[in-house]
């Protein structure tokens, strides 16, 4: 009735119902799709789960739980607490067979002086010719 | 302090969750059962029905509000509890229809009464929860993409 007494109502009622007109063949399966399997999992809620809450605190207390130790060892601005043991260990296992992060095994590799070709104990670089001495 | 953080996040939002999908309706419908001559009775009178069934879904919607925003920014894990979350406030919203609470019929004392049917509204809630599934189908697919250009900025952070 209100619709109908306002001009301006009017208007804006029409061209919703054209807009939802046109899109009905699109929204409607979605809507039944929707419908549907809803209606199908609140089904089995009823069904299976509808007796007590305890169910559905038992989940609530779980999901918190589960959520304040998976941050607690995944916080996520940081590696794991799991894997931040690991790379403890390999420190640990660095430093007794002397390893530092500053030596790397490809700097002491010997280089010719000329060309920087891989020359090992060869007084002749392999490549370029030039003598090492 | 990330894990702090984050847990305070979780634990703000969950707060928020528990104010408007429990306290809030409960006590509303307690109230509107309990208080006698007014002018409004259900269609399918089932109060106990209607406070369960909030409960149930109402309790499940808080615990995955508390693990998807207690859960890092643009994380696989925040992905997957936030399409959980979606799904479980799909089934929240069912609830009222199918318990009855989406019914109400007005009695105007001396000259009739009408109904209130808000089941259409809670249908075209259903159309845009559909497409916040698809969008958050996308973000997993998006999280699980740039995974390594995620954590590489969220650890420089």
């Amino acid at each position: 009735m209100i619709f109908q007494t306002m001009e301006f109502l009017e208007i804006i009622a029409n061209i919703t119902t054209a807009i939802l007109l046109f899109l009905k063949p699109l929204v409607t399966p979605i809507g039944e799709w929707m419908v549907d399997w809803i209606t199908t999992t609140t089904q089995f809620f009823k069904d299976n789960l509808g007796a007590s809450l305890s169910f559905y605190i038992v989940v609530f207390i779980v999901l918190v739980v589960s959520a304040i130790v998976v941050n607690i060892i995944w916080p996520g601005d940081r590696p794991g607490s799991i894997f931040s043991k690991g790379i403890g260990k390999l420190e640990e296992f660095e430093d007794k067979i002397g390893i530092s992060d500053d030596e790397d095994i490809v700097d002491e590799i010997k280089r010719c002086k000329d060309c920087g070709n891989p020359v090992g104990d060869s007084e002749i670089c392999p490549l370029c010719g030039a003598r090492q001495i | 302090m990330g894990a702090v953080k984050n847990m305070v996040r979780g634990f703000i939002f969950t707060g928020v969750y528990v104010l408007f999908t429990l306290a809030i309706p409960l006590t509303l419908f307690t109230l509107l059962f309990s208080i006698e001559g007014l002018p409004f009775e259900w269609e399918q009178i089932d109060q106990h029905n209607i406070l369960f069934w909030l409960t149930a879904f109402g309790l499940l919607a808080s615990g995955f509000a508390f693990f998807k925003y207690s859960s890092p920014k643009q994380s696989i894990r925040k992905g997957i509890f936030a399409l959980i979350q979606v799904i479980i406030n799909c089934l929240y919203l069912w609830s009222y229809k199918f318990s009855g609470a989406s019914e109400i019929k007005f009695i105007i004392i001396d000259y009739g009464f009408f109904t209130l049917d808000i089941s259409q509204m809670i249908l075209i809630y259903m159309g845009v929860y559909f497409l916040t599934i698809v969008l958050k189908i996308y973000d997993i697919f998006d999280y699980t993409i740039n995974r390594e250009k995620i954590r590489e900025n969220r650890m420089k952070e």
